[in-house]
Formats: structure tokens, sequence, C-alpha cells
């Protein structure tokens, strides 16, 4: 397999953007995507920091996250070249690849309805070609092939690089610029370096899994504390609700008649996994519905809890900074909280809302935020503890104490998405802006 | 000389010939086109360009379709041999002729400009890496880098009109008006903004709104850089 790497010289970039134009004239693109993005360190151009450009295509990672979490096996990896190909014919639109790929390689194409990225051109690449990104680059700052010699200890040096093998390398001299004598540069204000980051999970963009992983839970507890406990069940509520989680959770998909692919990864993504076990509790959940057995009870038990745990297991790469992988918004855990919530199980509630009460804690205490922000925790954590004092002083009420709690887990499960951190350069080039301006500007070269 | 390497396709045609034409539309007698503009077809263009290259005997159109060639006449480095087209023969800094032409001083000095009270921002008007002036400004390849016109605006002065980055503003004058998305930039000075030149009217923010029909002090030039302007956060 061919193992060259593209060498990116961040002193030779001039930032013209004659890659993207290489590479759109080439695959024959549309303007509205590119394959390729020339990313801008300090992009307004502030006299105290050097301007350059970091340039990025697929990086077709050794360990590609991309063709390990993509549920539909849309991602493979080509013989010769050992590049990553994506199929756009296989691709079901789902996104997940672009929460994984900390190069923001994979782009989703608004009219196709799916994702499409660099192929690393390999039908140049096997006839002994360099990619028609490299071709046209005029300062040679973007090239192919093998690379000894030292390496910029930033980006080389950063979690993506550290973590996934990608196939580049990063050149840089450290005495890259020399500070220009500026003056009056004392009342640029320090915060606007950067344009705002958007991040890409929101609780709004993504309100379809906020419903689902918010409702699927709840379900789950009911009916398990049904099984376990004996607890009324109205199937005429819980099948609708259940079949309404799915369909909702259908709604952020581009291509929906494909929802067949996205249980053929299940060996690798546990976004597979989840969506697998999740249609077989539908089918067990009927069947009980028909035949009430301990055997089927159990297997529901089973196939909830791995169902949960590959719900968490998605979120493990973009859960929040600090977060640990057990988080407060866990689906496990509020499945656990809702079974015992309507079995009146007061020892396991409380046990269960301080496990999360200490989590929601230890993520937020270490983040500064607004007034407004800290109202809104407290309320989470009043809200869960209220509940289950609630079903301390009246056992046999379990309706107000279980909303209560619900109302807490939307408001955390609305922050966790609100939170969550999707790595990406842009990302990467505030890091670097922050180091700037925290050891210094000036002594710094 | 380029050779042609595809047929024009429908009514495209050289530039020359375009002048041609609007100079015949404008209804210029036809002896002073001939001296400016060479008439269509091949025959009339080859007849131009011998006459250019007379007093170049090494050089034929044969030879040049063939490649770039230097003349023999090239000098590497401009007026090596201490010779300047002045009356003095040198360089002038006290110039009698510019006092005459343009009726500025003879020796030159710096002016403060004059700023107008109303309209307090200069706009600066360059060229765009991604265009040559307007032309290209079609191609969707282009257009990506620069999917509408940016006002590039220093940050600090933004601040103080209550402007972010991104934001639409309303750019205006006395001469004309236009919406404007503000980019930052910390190379801009205060108290100017920039918009590259030849973004078409069609893109909505063409810098030729904003300009007057005036000459510079000298060489009548057109006056580009003396347009005064303001802005404002579009609610």
């Amino acid at each position: 397999m061919e193992t060259g790497k593209f060498i990116f010289n961040v002193d030779k970039c001039v930032g013209c953007g004659a890659c993207i134009v290489g590479c759109s004239i080439a695959k024959n693109n549309s303007n509205s995507i590119t394959w390729r993005t020339v990313n801008k360190f300090n992009n307004f151009n502030h006299p105290d920091l050097p301007v350059f450009y970091y340039s990025l295509a697929c990086n077709h990672c050794d360990k590609a996250p991309c063709l390990l979490g993509c549920p539909a096996k849309a991602y493979s990896r080509e013989d010769i070249t050992g590049a990553v190909i994506h199929d756009q014919t296989k691709c079901i639109g789902c996104k997940y690849c672009t929460w994984l790929c900390p190069f923001d390689a994979p782009k989703y194409n608004q009219s196709s309805c799916t994702i499409e990225k660099c192929n690393f051109c390999v039908d140049l690449l096997k006839t002994g070609n360099n990619p028609a990104c490299v071709a046209a680059c005029p300062t040679g700052a973007l090239s192919y092939g093998s690379h000894i010699g030292p390496v910029d200890e930033f980006f080389n040096s950063s979690k993506p690089h550290q973590s996934i093998n990608p196939r580049i390398k990063i050149i840089s001299s450290t005495n890259r610029t020399r500070k220009p004598k500026i003056l009056g540069t004392s009342n640029y204000s320090k915060q606007s370096i950067q344009p705002d980051h958007t991040s890409k999970i929101t609780a709004i963009k993504e309100w379809p899994l906020v419903v689902f992983s918010l409702l699927v839970p709840l379900i789950i507890g009911w009916f398990i504390s049904s099984i376990t406990h004996k607890i009324t069940l109205e199937y005429l509520i819980l099948l609708p609700a259940i079949l309404l989680s799915g369909i909702v959770s259908l709604l952020h998909l581009g291509k929906k008649a494909r929802l067949w692919r996205a249980i053929l990864n299940f060996r690798n993504s546990w976004l597979s996994r989840e969506i697998l076990s999740f249609i077989s509790l539908i089918i067990l959940f009927l069947i009980y519905n028909l035949t009430v057995n301990y055997i089927l009870g159990y297997s529901i038990v089973i196939v909830s809890t791995l169902f949960l745990i590959s719900l968490d297991m998605i979120y493990v790469r973009v859960r929040p900074k600090n977060e640990f992988i057990f988080h407060s918004s866990s689906a496990l855990l509020t499945a656990i909280l809702w079974w015992s919530f309507l079995t009146g199980l007061f020892e396991l509630a409380a046990l269960v809302g301080s496990i999360k009460a200490i989590l929601y804690i230890s993520r937020n205490v270490r983040q500064s935020a607004s007034y407004t922000n800290r109202i809104i925790q407290s309320t989470r954590l009043i809200l869960l503890a209220s509940a289950v004092i609630y079903l301390y002083i009246f056992p046999e009420v379990t309706l107000i104490p279980f909303l209560l709690a619900f109302l807490g887990e939307v408001i955390d499960r609305i922050q966790f998405y609100n939170k969550a951190f999707v790595a990406s350069p842009e990302i990467l080039i505030n890091e670097k802006v922050k180091n700037y301006q925290t050891k210094g500007l000036v002594n710094d070269r | 000389l380029k050779q042609k390497v595809t047929e024009p396709s429908g009514e495209v045609k050289p530039e020359t010939e375009i002048y041609y034409m609007l100079a015949k539309r404008l209804g210029l007698n036809d002896k002073e086109i001939a001296g400016n503009i060479p008439s269509p077809g091949d025959e009339h263009t080859n007849a131009w360009l011998n006459n250019i290259i007379k007093d170049f005997p090494d050089l034929t159109i044969e030879k040049l379709k063939q490649g770039p060639v230097l003349p023999n006449t090239h000098v590497p480095l401009p007026f090596s041999d201490n010779i300047f087209p002045t009356p003095s023969g040198k360089i002038e800094l006290v110039s009698d002729q510019a006092e005459k032409l343009w009726g500025v001083n003879k020796l030159p000095d710096y002016e403060p400009i004059e700023k107008p009270d109303s309209f307090p921002v200069l706009l600066m008007t360059p060229n765009s890496k991604n265009r040559i002036h307007s032309q290209f400004g079609n191609l969707n390849i282009l257009k990506q880098f620069e999917p509408e016109p940016l006002l590039y605006v220093n940050p600090c002065d933004a601040e103080t009109r209550g402007v972010n980055n991104n934001d639409y503003v309303l750019l205006f004058n006395d001469v004309g008006t236009s919406k404007v998305r503000v980019c930052f930039d910390y190379g801009i000075y205060e108290n100017s903004v920039v918009l590259t030149n030849g973004h078409w009217h069609s893109a909505g923010a063409s810098p030729n709104l904003f300009t007057k029909g005036k000459f510079t002090d000298m060489g009548f030039g057109t006056a580009f850089h003396d347009t005064w302007v303001d802005y404002k956060k579009l609610i």
C-alpha cells in the first residue's frame, strides 16, 4: 500500500485558495461544497500575531474515525493508495462522520442530502501523479510524498494528530514571523481576534435527537418497571410513543429510505449498534404485548441495557470538555432513575439522583458561567432533589416527582447538546491563538 | 502572441473588436478610430502589430507566435543610462512642467486632505486577488472565495458604531447607498473602510456607487481614492 502523505508547509502558504480551485475543477464540484478548506490563523490580521494558513482536505487517517463510526458502511479503504473513500450511494446522511472527523473533511451536501469528501485523487495517485490540489499549489506549500525532518510541534502534537495518525505532516519554522514595530496597538481589544466559533452540534439543530434521547430512556424505564414490579403498562401510549421516537429520530437523516443500511457496521460503530438494538427493542416490545413471559422480559432488560450503553457511547467523542464518559445526562443513568421512580425504590432513586447531581456539579463548577446559566443550573439540581424528596415523603404518589425530575432531565440534556465539543481545525486554531495570548504575544518570537 | 485555443462561443468577441464597435456606435469618425483601434479581422490586426514592431528588425509576427522574444532595445534596469524624459534630462524635484500642466507647487509638499464633515470615512477600493477588476466576477469557482461583497473594517472603528463581524451595514454617501456584510480586519486604518473594486452591480455593492466624477490633481486620473462615505448598522 502506498504510504505517501500530504505535506503542508505553513510558512509557504499564502492563502490564495488555488488548492481549492484545483480540487473543485478536477472533481467538477459546485461552488457550494468544497472538499478542501483553507483555514486562517489570525483571521482579522491582528498586528500582534502572525498570519498563517492551514489547508485541509481529508487526511486519509490510519485509524479513520469516519470509517469506523459510519453506521452504513459508506466508507471504505482503497487497497493500492490506502485512501479513505466515501460512497455517496451508500450514505444515509446521518452526519455522524462530521462529528467524528477532527479535520472537518466530510462535508454535508444540502442538495444531495448526503456526505461527500476528498478521495485523495486515487486515479491520479495510481498513475504516479500528484493530487489535483497539490498540482495547483503555486508556492509549493502543499505537496505529496514522504517527509523526513522536523515538523510543526503545535499541530503534530495536537490530539487529532496523535490519536488517529492522519496522513499529513505540518512543517513550519519556529521563527516564522518577526514582529513589526506597530504603534498604538494597546487599544486593540484582545477578544475579537478570531470570528465566533459556531458549534456543529446544538440542541436546536439536533432537536430530533434531543427528543429521542429523552423519550426512549423514559419508555424503557416504564417498560422494565412493568416487567420487574408489574406496574400497569399503557400499551396504547407506550407503543405509539416508542414508534414516534423512532420516527422523530429519523428526521435528521438525509436519506431516510436507506435506513436499512444503518445496521451494517454493528461490528465497529456504536451508532449502528444503537439502531440495531433499538429496532430489536421495538420488536420485543410488540411481542411482549402479545405474550407476557419471563424469558422475553429478561431479554428486554438485556437489549435495553445494550441500547442505552450504545446511545451513551455514540456521544463519547463529542462529550463536553472536561466531561467524564459517564455523565449526568447519561441515558443509562436516566433510565435507571425512571425505573426507580416508577417502582417507588426510594433508596435507588436517591443513589442515582446523587450520582447525577455530583456529575452535574463537577461538570459545571469547573466552567465559568453567566448569572442566568447559574440559575438554570441550580434549577436543574433543585428539580432533581425535590423529586427525590417528594418520593421519600409521599411514596405512593409517583406522577408529581416524576414530572419534576423529567423537567430537570430536559434541562440537562439540552445543555449536554449545547456544550458538545466537536474537534475541528477552527478549535485547534483558536487554541493556538489562546496560546499566544497567554504566553505573551511579543516575547514568543 | 497567444494563439486561439478554442472557437469563440456565441457572440464572444475580442476586446479590441468590442472597443471598435463601441467607437462606431458612439459616432467617432473612421480616421480617429483607425489611429487608436485596429479594425476587426486577422488582416487588420496583423497590419496593426507589424506597425508596432517595425522599429525592431529582429521581431516578426511568426517569431512572436512561437513564443516570447526579448527586443534588442530591452534595458534590464530602467533609466540605468541616467537620462530622464524631462526638460532638463534629470530627475526634477522642482518642476516647472508640473506647475504649468497641473497648477500645483513647483516643489510639491504634503497637503492635509480635506475631510468632509458629513462623511468621515475614507473608502479605499483596492484590487482583489480573486478577479481582474470586474473580469471573472461571474465565475462560480472564484465567487466561492467572496460570495458577496465584503466591507473590511477596523474592529475598533466598528465597535464605536455597534457593528460586529458578519453584520450587515448600510454603506452610504451623498451619491449612493448599498447593503454590505462587514468583515473585521485590523490591517485597515481607523476611519477608513475597504471594498475591493470590480464587484458586479448585481452582487449589490459596486464601489462605483460611491465615487464621483472628478480628476486627480495631477495626471487626469480618476480620483477614486478621494471617496468619503459613512456606514451604520442595519437593524
